[in-house]
């Protein structure tokens, strides 16, 4: 049940990402719903099963997204491999804990995106460039509080899986 | 005369003389005399109509929820009607550009955007099968919005001008000064590589060169706004806001030819 819900909440949040959320831009950055997928996944999955949705989930991005072909698909699995390692050596089950993870994963993503863009020789101005990274790291874990209040995580459930 | 005696005579002449007086005076009096009625008035009438209100409550009721379903009607009403207007003035204007353009082009529908703020790229309903190439440029009525990147069966997918991935070759259309024009991921885009002594000022409408075969010389790409010195102090760049409005595509028109 858990892969058919969190199956749907990918397709939705890809359809969202590349369609309503447009008008939903805060200076020019919208939220990355995908991450946030694939995080709450993470969050709610057990270690094979979230790489695997994170995998899923970086696919759909680089579907839709252009530039370097499969840096999505990569980085979400790192991210996913990153948190499950770290909930083995840390309790992440508190909440606020859960949302700093978020943003530091976005921040780290932002920065690995950003400079993806920048690394072979394209010009983005500085103010631009932190605006993507701080802003939009922002907004996502915003977007992430505001959905993880409305839909709370059950970690045990997904251990019991 | 008619038997009225001189004492008597005077309270009637009096009477009449008071009347005279008020008549002539009449208007006057009841211009100040509303003034002074104008507030307590408003509070009567408010009153009364509160009282109404209390005693035709149900009778009233009713009527606002027909009223107010007829106004909702209305409403979806007009702003169908709305939508149609601004859609056939806006295919309007595209009929007009393919009338006058020397291009054949191919009309295409913008379906999806980038999914991240580190791209400015657009889905568009069309692919290969109607006749799209990779590499094609994208325009508008107002002038170029980008490339072609990726051509799929039924789907492509365009770069825009402002992402930094796109350079385009253009010319300040006054003074046929070169550069080259790229995106900043934000609202600008930037003329790159521009000597010192350039001739370009504020307000100068800038076009691509034709010196890239992609894209067709002439397209207007943006309008100057402000122009700055390179770190290096070796030559200058020029921002630029561009014709086309990149956050609100609906419809574009592929280049074929």
């Amino acid at each position: 049940m858990k892969k058919i819900i969190f199956g749907v909440a990918l397709l939705l949040a890809a359809l969202l990402q590349t369609t309503v959320f447009n008008y939903l831009r805060i200076f020019n950055v919208k939220p990355d719903l995908l991450l946030i997928v694939a995080v709450s996944g993470v969050f709610s999955m057990q270690e094979r099963q979230a790489l695997f949705f994170c995998l899923f989930c970086g696919l759909f991005k680089d579907i839709f997204a252009s530039g370097i072909l499969g840096i999505n698909t990569v980085l979400f699995c790192v991210w996913g491999l990153v948190i499950s390692r770290l909930s083995r050596q840390l309790t992440i089950d508190n909440n606020y804990v859960r949302i700093g993870t978020m943003f530091v994963i976005s921040i780290l993503n932002n920065i690995a995106l950003g400079a993806a863009v920048v690394y072979p020789g394209k010009s983005v101005p500085a103010g631009v460039f932190l605006r993507i990274i701080i802003l939009g790291s922002f907004y996502t874990t915003v977007i992430f509080g505001l959905i993880s209040m409305v839909f709370p995580f059950d970690k045990e459930a997904a251990q019991n899986d | 005369m008619f038997g009225f005696k001189k004492r008597q005579l005077i309270p009637i002449a009096l009477f009449g003389a008071s009347i005279a007086i008020l008549s002539v005076l009449t208007p006057a009096i009841k211009t100040s005399l509303l003034v002074l009625l104008k507030q307590p008035l408003g509070i009567f009438v408010s009153i009364k109509r509160e009282i109404g209100g209390l005693v035709f409550y149900h009778r009233n009721y009713l009527q606002n929820e027909l009223l107010e379903k007829e106004a909702g009607y209305l409403k979806s009403k007009l702003l169908v009607q709305e939508e149609a207007a601004l859609e056939n003035e806006r295919l309007k204007q595209l009929l007009n550009f393919k009338k006058k353009s020397n291009f054949r082009v191919i009309p295409v529908r913008v379906i999806g955007r980038s999914p991240d703020s580190w791209s400015s790229t657009v889905i568009i309903d069309k692919g290969r099968y109607d006749g799209i190439k990779q590499g094609m440029p994208a325009i508008t009525y107002v002038g170029l919005a980008g490339r072609v990147v990726e051509a799929g069966q039924f789907i492509s997918k365009i770069l825009l001008i402002n992402d930094p991935a796109l350079g385009v070759s253009a010319l300040i259309q006054r003074s046929r000064q070169e550069g080259l024009v790229s995106g900043t991921l934000g609202n600008y885009l930037i003329m790159k590589y521009l000597p010192e002594d350039a001739d370009i000022k504020v307000k100068d409408n800038v076009i691509t060169s034709g010196l890239n075969a992609i894209y067709p010389k002439g397209l207007l790409i943006g309008t100057v706004v402000s122009i700055g010195q390179e770190f290096s102090g070796l030559s200058r760049y020029a921002v630029i806001r561009p014709a086309v409005n990149l956050a609100n595509l609906e419809e574009l028109f592929i280049v074929a030819q």
